[in-house]
């Protein structure tokens, strides 16, 4: 079981950022916050780039940075790879070269390197471009290469910064669809709410080089610690099949579309834009689904309402609208939604084909 | 160049531009019109000339080893290190640029000399004197194009991107084998164009050479100082010497010129 756990602070460019989390038995973190927050400053304290200026950081129980007993262990000696936001690939060295370069840092023969590698390359689907040089390859194989080479080194953590930042979607689900697979506990920074919820199962939130606020998904979508968290977790994401202008979700209610899609997709959507019903609604909303309501929390002068169907649903609604309806706990309502609300993306996860 | 974007340079300055290209050129003009280029292959023929040139090849390729050698750790540290001082540092290295060479020579000469403070000891304790031999040319040499190195290296230590030796250090390199197998492959082409330039400065040198080296025919006698000489002798010699020094010296430009464009 790996866990980190961290109690410092530190300095960088005039701003101070002060850091206090455990990670327990998590496999997958994601860090979020606004940008400049700090997220990528904590992996880098993680991964041993950025030294604490006070206090402790323990990786899996042992005590890798501690300004006060003058320990820090240098990242080429933590278990610990930290991939940039540009995946950092070498650009002098060609694809197979990039990969094999943990083994050859760990003093591997050239020979036993590609032996290695030979399995990671078909992994990553690169065995058709690995003597190309980076130069030549799309964002989305430079990706893989990025990804590929991390794992190579095959690390207890691994830290990535906003992994898709800058790739399509075709390349962004791909290299999801890498990440699900991966054994080694998993640091995610990142500006993408359906990331987030996708890919992992603990949340860090940073706001101004502080941490506001850790726990699962539902700890912070209920009880959202800062108007930042609950606007950028305001997102329910739902798995189907789309086949033209509707979606069969895997709970076996159906969805219109505001356009056509074929195949296996993934349905998101604000949960301000669900409105309650206490009967069946009538009228434009296509989208409508009854459920029962299973949570209930006001944020001043919005409630935020968990709502158990066929599928789970969050929905926020206003204080007033909320009175008005008169619901509690346990009450059977209907949902809708507009069709144009509905953010489609396709999927290619084998588990929800 | 051409085209629809030249449209938004004044007309002033193309006079101007105009002017400045003709007074770099005509210097040249005069001077290949004034080379007696049927005598050319024979002049550089000549012993004195081949002993020149070769006495020149051999200090401006010693002195670029050196500065190789001994610029690359200098320029990488005052890129990376916040250390004080090393603005001090800086500014001296960066002296002998500026400094009239035959002040630097004179420097040398009061250092390294046979009367020079470390000269002395060298001279008494090691048996070796530097004045008036190959490698005082050599020093001359090395220390006037040092600091082309220096700066080539320090700027592109500075602006090499630290994700990329930050992913080495994290895929489990040490420090060392950072250096190698990422920084220095990165900065090659800064290296090349260092090289490039500190070996077309070392073998113009002529004014720390003469003063500190001396002028010896077999020894320090680069072609700078046989120029020199010829001027007063053998003027149409002279001109040969300074055609073929043209020559050289372009064909550096256009190598460097390739680097620069091409890798980076």
């Amino acid at each position: 079981m790996n866990t980190v756990q961290l109690l410092g602070s530190t300095n960088l460019e005039e701003k101070s950022f002060e850091f206090s989390l455990n990670t327990n038995s998590n496999k997958s973190i994601s860090i979020i916050g606004p940008n400049g927050a700090g997220k990528s400053t904590l992996l880098r304290v993680i991964g041993g780039h950025q030294p604490l200026e006070t206090g402790t950081l323990k990786v899996n129980g042992a005590l890798v940075d501690s300004p006060n007993e003058k320990i820090f262990i240098p990242p080429h000696k933590r278990h610990v790879v930290l991939q940039h936001q540009n995946g950092g690939v070498f650009p002098h060295l060609s694809v197979q070269d990039n990969i094999a370069f943990p083994f050859r840092s760990r003093k591997c023969s050239k020979r036993k390197a590609r032996l290695h590698i030979s399995g990671i390359l078909e992994e990553f689907n690169l065995q058709a471009i690995q003597t190309r040089f980076p130069h030549s390859l799309s964002g989305g194989q430079r990706a893989r290469v990025a990804l590929a080479r991390s794992v190579a080194s095959n690390p207890d953590f691994l830290l990535l910064d906003e992994p898709c930042a800058s790739l399509d979607v075709e390349a962004t689900v791909e290299i999801h669809q890498h990440l699900r697979r991966l054994k080694t506990t998993l640091f995610i920074a990142t500006h993408n709410p359906v990331e987030t919820m996708k890919l992992t199962n603990y949340i860090i939130a940073i706001e101004q080089g502080k941490i506001v606020q850790q726990g699962n998904l539902k700890e912070l979508t209920s009880k959202p610690a800062t108007p930042w968290i609950s606007k950028f977790l305001d997102l329910n994401l739902v798995s189907g099949k789309a086949t033209g202008y509707s979606v069969e979700l895997n709970s076996g209610e159906r969805l219109h579309l505001p356009r056509k899609h074929f195949g296996p997709v993934q349905v998101s959507f604000p949960s301000s834009a669900i409105a309650i019903h206490t009967e069946q609604p009538t009228g434009s909303p296509r989208n409508r689904w009854e459920a029962t309501v299973s949570s209930l929390d006001t944020d001043g002068d919005l409630v935020r309402i968990g709502l158990n169907g066929s599928f789970f649903s969050r929905a926020t609604i206003t204080d007033t609208s909320f009175k008005e309806l008169g619901i509690e706990l346990g009450t059977h309502c209907w949902a809708s939604i507009k069709a144009t609300e509905l953010m489609v993306l396709p999927s290619m996860d084998p588990d929800k084909k | 160049m051409t085209g629809r974007g030249s449209k938004s340079i004044p007309s002033l300055l193309w006079a101007g531009a105009f002017v400045t290209s003709l007074f770099l050129i005509v210097p040249f003009i005069g001077l290949s019109q004034r080379t007696p280029w049927s005598m050319f292959f024979q002049i550089i023929s000549e012993d004195d000339v081949v002993q020149s040139i070769t006495l020149s090849l051999v200090v401006a390729t010693s002195a670029t080893i050196i500065c190789f050698l001994l610029g690359l750790p200098l320029g990488w540290v005052l890129a990376r290190s916040q250390a004080r001082g090393l603005k001090v540092i800086r500014a001296i290295v960066l002296l002998p640029m500026v400094l009239p060479p035959v002040a630097g020579g004179t420097a040398l000469l009061f250092a390294l000399g046979r009367k020079g403070f470390i000269g002395e000891k060298l001279d008494s304790w090691l048996g070796i004197t530097l004045p008036f031999t190959t490698a005082g040319a050599i020093v001359a040499a090395t220390f006037v194009s040092l600091p082309f190195f220096v700066l080539a290296i320090e700027t592109a230590a500075s602006q090499l991107d630290p994700q990329f030796e930050e992913s080495s250090l994290s895929l489990g390199a040490t420090p060392t084998r950072t250096f190698f197998t990422t920084s220095l492959p990165m900065v090659k082409s800064a290296i090349f164009a260092g090289i490039a330039l500190s070996w077309a400065r070392a073998l113009g040198e002529f004014g720390a050479t003469i003063t500190f080296a001396g002028d010896n025919p077999e020894r320090t006698r680069t072609l700078p100082l046989q120029l020199f000489v010829a001027l007063e002798t053998n003027p149409e010699r002279a001109v040969v010497l300074g055609m073929l020094m043209v020559v050289i010296s372009l064909s550096v430009l256009v190598a460097l010129r390739g680097r620069w464009i091409g890798t980076q």
